[in-house]
């Protein structure tokens, strides 16, 4: 990375902090500068003063005075200290942190879906979702030391140009040679870096199969970890034949560098200042005490300042990951544009044709239907025929490759995407239960107000009991207030399978849209609450338009229209008695699957 | 202290993992630290008495050249042990680290998984351990150099005026007791955070896993979500607050107590020691003097390098209290061999609660299963019937009652050899990152995986309907699945993944196939198609399936309906049938649309 990029990366953050937490960033430079001008005072000056003051013979009283100023100063800033460190620090990181994950989450949930099949998108977005804001205090703790340290580096420079500026000398020859390495020893630890990149992916993948609970059962049942164990070592091999080559090379420049350093700091500046004392007898022992301290101070901070860039260089390519992803725009999601109308309208896909990122085959081939208002359509065909895709890309969650989707007889990409998709309720394969409330669960809309809430609250029960969840419901002592899981309140009630989706159809119901869309709805239901189900499908279908995807034939026999999906294409479309009558694959499908109903 | 044993047990590992690392680094800072103190204690005095005594600057030069001899050569002994061996050596230690974690994990009874507090662990464990192994060194090794230096300095100012000792170690005691609320101040804090930090993570994974995508899309759940989120960071920082002035009182009083008075009686000992009774050379007056600056100076490196190590401890905690962990089910525990010729299965009167108080999942089931019987297990979401394949497999142990297997308590067998009796396919199966034959075989498969394996790999494949799909691929059987180790990594269906999770079931030389609900992802078509195969490539074997399908229920020799945790019909179909009980109601129903549409073609 070039080093202008590191910089501007680390006054991303910076200036996250300064927004955020405006009293602790500019407190901490005032209180670091501090810390480095006290140390000056407390260490050189102290000691020139007293060895000069002792010599002299000066009188006690005014030892004493001095020593009492100093303490005075120390006492001031120890208070500081305290605050700064203890207090301001604390709850200035929490609302930084607070503050930068809410942005990242805000991005995050208005990324487009297809960003998910993006690798390189998915890598960028975990990290900074899971590490950003551990690196932003990162840097934040490395900027301000880095700041303490230039601080005693100028505070020590000082000392020395007051007492003998030829010391100076020495000392911009040493800051000279720390530039020219600590550049290189950046530049290779960064090429380091970036080859280790994919050999660190690799190494990780362990890590998630090793700790997520998903792969448990299967590890204890099998000896698959031999084959994670393989590439783990595999991965750990590449790494260390990665960083072996790099830490040859970074030892030539690093060691060149120090040494170069220690023969101008301590045998230069040392023997000049020797041969000043003891041949040209032009400086006090005062002098020569804190000039050694100062310069001994100076150096080392100096070679400390290398570490911190190093870290700053690393820290960087951390913060580029977050840059990098707060710069990916969405398409879809903030699309701005019309409003859709009330009146019951067409939905009319026009030779549609789709392709996810990166897969070599489409999904979807030259799709058309049209789909009258208050219609039943049923999807079903084998898995991967492309059923879900066509519903996401109804939900305008991807926009087609080829072909357009025309709502009425506008094309969906002319409209606000946000109020385009209030057209839909969806109840998904892979439907999920949040930490909210029984009835946002359902709503799944901003939190309101107690007198909203009331308003909505016979129809979030309506909705529950339509979708069989009435027993369960009067179980509950606080109804549609109950928290659903543990995440946010200890005695959250853990809903089982059946009841989930039971919970996720029931937000079908209750939104009040034109179309409803289900993806095989009723794939975790026992018999008796699927019979239920279908029988209030047929009542949420009566003032709206239904799409479902099902692989129970026995539920397509009440759709008006039927499409039969194969590798992408439309392959039969019809009633039911229509297509059972043209006896083809649907049929075939079908009696496949009720031969064992047969008595 | 527990600190001390937590970082002398990381130590040691890493020690153990790399010792030409650790060994560099610590005497790279212990010289580093000793060559420095030495020269900032005695290069004034030397020069000091050097005038007095009237030495040439001839002889000086000698010291100076020492001087630099040895800086030269701590300044190489850093940069080895820092840029030569430390990125490499760090992979190894961190590598060495996670396979333990690993080893153990694999290991772990899966209870663990349902224990918050306990998982919690090793999650924080696996995710620090790269982070803090390579810190925890660093910060280690720098304080053996910190300590020397503190010896040295206290050393030489002792000798020379023993009474700076005593005030500069007065205070060290009173110290400890206030370290103590500190730490207890922390302690208490994070633990009144723990709450809100587990509600922030939780909004992070809604955030990152792809599951939620599209519902935060198609609605606003996740304004909710993040109002809770906003909530949980406003009562951290209000802790935070509370917490925050506690501690600055405390540090106060420690800092007024350690640097200010010490400061004040250190430097007024001396100076009135210097004066008054002439008790020491101009050259030992500046050491002192010296020595007092260079030891609070190193005595800052000390407490800073103390508190990096606090909070390395934490992470340690949590990898040793895991790694100490004894599975109560010990893989290769000693235990007979199970005999795959005698698995006739008998449940005792079993009873299971997933924790000790709660609700029994299952109760007072008792059941025999002679080898080679079909079994289909029904039954309502949440009625136990998943859990009833989890004990049968020793996944978890009975809490009443036993299973026996061969007439043999299961508990009894060794684990390892118990457990590959059984072929599964869970609800919940998993693909892994290997190629296609290693994901149906579940084992390590390279150059020394037979044409046997091969022929029987495709072969169950066949068996499960995903040869074609198979052969249509470039590398066959050989092809990776997913990109996380190939960028042209095979990405299968929903549908295809579930006949891959099938094809390890023909292909395991297994007694006992257990089917969770295999058929919830395919079509209808390649459902019954799998089903036939799977009974097919089952026989001879006890099969046990759990299934809302009915219809495929109807294909076992027995069923056993279950319902809130007990057995409430069981028999073949037609007994079940003749009954007309839950069953007959539960298959009536399912079957009304079918019989109905196939009474209408009639």
């Amino acid at each position: 990375m070039k080093l202008k990029r590191t910089v501007s990366n680390i006054f991303l953050v910076l200036r996250y902090y300064r927004k955020y937490a405006p009293g602790l960033f500019w407190g901490q430079i005032v209180f670091r500068i501090l810390i480095s001008a006290v140390f000056t005072l407390q260490a050189p000056v102290t000691i020139k003063y007293l060895l000069d003051a002792l010599t002299d013979r000066k009188p006690i009283g005014e030892i004493v005075l001095f020593l009492i100023i100093v303490a005075v100063i120390v006492f001031f800033r120890h208070v500081y200290a305290c605050y700064i460190v203890e207090y301001l620090d604390m709850v200035g990181n929490i609302t930084v942190r607070e503050k930068v994950l809410g942005e990242v989450y805000k991005k995050a949930s208005r990324m487009d879906l297809e960003y998910y099949e993006t690798p390189q998108f998915y890598t960028d977005y975990v990290w900074a979702v899971q590490q950003a804001t551990g690196q932003f205090e990162a840097v934040y703790n490395s900027f301000i030391q880095a700041v303490e340290m230039l601080a005693e580096v100028v505070f020590m420079g000082g000392v020395m140009a007051v007492l003998d500026p030829v010391l100076l000398v020495f000392a911009l020859a040493m800051c000279l040679i720390r530039f020219v390495t600590q550049r290189r020893m950046i530049k290779l630890w960064h090429e380091a870096s970036v080859e280790a990149k994919p050999a660190e992916r690799e190494r990780d993948y362990a890590k998630r199969v090793f700790y997520l609970s998903d792969y448990a059962k299967e590890i204890r049942m099998s000896d698959i970890h031999q084959v994670i164990y393989d590439k783990f070592h595999k991965a750990n091999d590449k790494l260390y034949s990665i960083w072996k080559k790099n830490g040859r090379k970074s030892f030539g420049t690093g060691a060149a560098g120090d040494m170069g350093v220690e023969a101008f700091g301590t045998f230069g500046m040392y023997t000049y200042l020797a041969y000043r004392v003891l041949v040209t007898g032009s400086l006090t022992f005062g002098d020569v005490a804190a000039l050694s301290q100062s310069a001994g101070r100076f150096s080392g901070q100096l070679l400390q300042l290398i570490g911190i860039t190093m870290q700053f260089a690393e820290q960087s390519i951390y913060v580029d990951k977050f840059r990098r992803f707060m710069e990916y725009e969405p398409r879809i999601e903030l699309q701005a544009g019309a409003k859709p109308g009330k009146d019951p309208e067409q939905l009319i896909l026009r030779n549609v044709s789709f392709t996810y990122n990166g897969a070599g085959q489409p999904s979807l081939r030259n799709v058309s239907m049209t789909i009258r208002p208050h219609e039943k359509v049923a999807i079903v065909g084998y898995n991967g025929a492309g059923k879900t895709t066509l519903i996401k890309l109804l939900m305008r969650l991807y926009d087609p490759t080829e072909g357009e989707i025309l709502l009425g007889d506008r094309n969906i990409k002319e409209f606000d995407t946000a109020e385009y998709r209030k057209e839909f309720a969806a109840v998904f394969q892979d439907y999920q239960i949040f930490a909210a409330t029984l009835g946002e669960n359902v709503v799944m809309d901003e939190r309101k107000s107690d007198a909203e809430k009331a308003e909505t609250a016979s129809g979030i029960i309506d909705a529950l009991i339509q979708s069989d969840f009435g027993e369960k419901l009067s179980e509950l002592p606080l109804g549609i207030d109950t928290p659903l899981t543990r995440e946010f309140e200890p005695d959250g009630v853990e809903l089982s399978g059946g009841e989930r989706q039971k919970v996720a159809i029931a937000r079908a119901f209750f939104r009040d849209s034109r179309f409803a869309v289900m993806d095989e709805p009723s794939s975790a239901l026992d018999p008796i609450a699927e019979y239920r189900l279908n029988q209030n499908m047929m009542e949420i279908a009566r003032h709206r338009t239904v799409i479902f995807i099902s692989h129970r034939l026995s539920t397509t026999v009440m759709a008006d229209k039927i499409y039969m999906f194969e590798k992408g294409e439309i392959i039969e479309e019809g009633s039911h008695s229509e297509l059972m009558a043209l006896n083809g694959k649907y049929a075939e499908m079908f009696r496949k699957q009720s031969v064992n109903y047969r008595k | 202290m527990k600190i001390i044993r937590n970082i002398l047990y990381i130590l040691k590992l890493a020690f153990k993992a790399s010792p030409l690392w650790v060994g560099t680094a610590i005497f790279s800072f212990v010289l580093e630290y000793t060559v420095n103190t030495f020269i900032s204690l005695f290069f004034i005095r030397y020069i000091i008495e050097a005038l007095q005594e009237g030495r040439t600057f001839q002889e000086t030069f000698l010291l100076l050249a020492g001087m630099f001899g040895a800086k030269l050569l701590s300044v190489l002994a850093f940069n080895y042990s820092h840029y030569a061996l430390q990125p490499r050596e760090k992979v190894k230690v961190t590598a060495a680290l996670m396979e333990m974690l690993y080893g153990q994990a694999v290991s772990m009874d899966l209870g663990c998984y349902e224990d918050p507090g306990f998982y919690d662990k090793y999650t924080r464990a696996n995710e620090q351990v790269t982070q803090y192994a390579e810190q925890l060194i660093n910060n280690v090794t720098w304080m053996m150099g910190v300590i020397v230096s503190l010896v040295i300095i206290i050393g030489t100012m002792a000798a020379i005026e023993p009474l700076v000792l005593l005030v500069a170690l007065l205070p060290v005691g009173l110290d400890q007791i206030l370290a103590k609320k500190v730490s207890e101040y922390k302690f208490n804090r994070d633990k009144d955070t723990a709450y809100e930090r587990r509600q922030m993570d939780y909004v992070n994974r809604i955030v990152y896993q792809q599951e939620y995508a599209k519902e935060v899309r198609l609605t606003n759940i996740f304004a909710p979500i993040m109002e809770s989120f906003r909530r949980a960071a406003e009562s951290m920082r209000q802790t935070a607050r509370v917490y925050g002035v506690r501690l600055g009182a405390v540090r106060f009083v420690r800092t007024i107590l350690s640097e200010l008075v010490v400061y004040l009686a250190v430097q007024g000992i001396i100076i009135y020691r210097y004066l008054a009774v002439s008790a020491y050379s101009l050259g030992e007056l500046t050491t002192l003097l010296n020595g007092y600056t260079q030891f609070t100076y190193v005595l800052g490196n000390f407490t800073w390098a103390r508190d990096k190590l606090y909070q390395c401890g934490m992470f340690i905690d949590n990898f040793r209290i895991f790694m100490e962990y004894e599975t109560k089910m010990p893989e290769n525990q000693e235990g007979k061999e199970a005999d795959p010729e005698n698995s006739d299965i008998c449940f005792k009167d079993v009873s299971f609660a997933y924790k000790e108080g709660t609700e029994p999942v299952l109760k007072g089931i008792s059941m025999t299963i002679k080898k080679g019987q079909r079994i289909a297990i029904v039954g309502h979401n949440g009625a136990g019937k998943s859990t009833f394949v989890k004990l049968l497999m020793r996944l978890y142990d009975v809490t009443e009652g036993s299973i026996e297997v061969g007439g043999t308590d299961i508990r009894e067998y060794r684990l390892g050899s118990y457990r590959k009796l059984f072929g599964t396919i869970f609800q919940d199966f998993r693909i892994f990152a290997a190629s296609i034959t290693e994901n149906v075989l579940l084992r390590r498969c390279g150059q020394e995986t037979t044409q046997e394996d091969k022929e029987r790999v495709m072969k169950a494949l066949d068996a499960s309907g995903l040869l074609d799909k198979v052969q249509r691929l470039e590398k066959g059987p050989d092809s990776q699945l997913t990109r996380e180790f190939d960028e042209e990594g095979i990405q299968l269906s929903g549908g295809e993944f579930q006949k891959l999770a099938i094809a390890r079931v023909f292909v395991k030389d297994c007694e006992i196939c257990i089917l969770d609900e295999p058929s919830s992802a395919l079509d209808p078509l390649s459902e019954s198609e799998i089903f036939e195969n799977m009974l097919k490539a089952c026989e001879g074997k006890t099969v046990i399936f759990i299934s809302h399908r009915l219809s495929s229920a109807a294909l076992a020799d027995r069923i056993y309906l279950l319902e809130r945790g007990s057995i409430v019909e069981s028999g073949s179909h037609e007994e079940l049938m003749a009954k007309d009980g839950k069953y007959a109601e539960m298959y009536h129903m399912q079957a009304k649309r079918y019989q109905e549409e196939m009474a209408y073609e009639a």
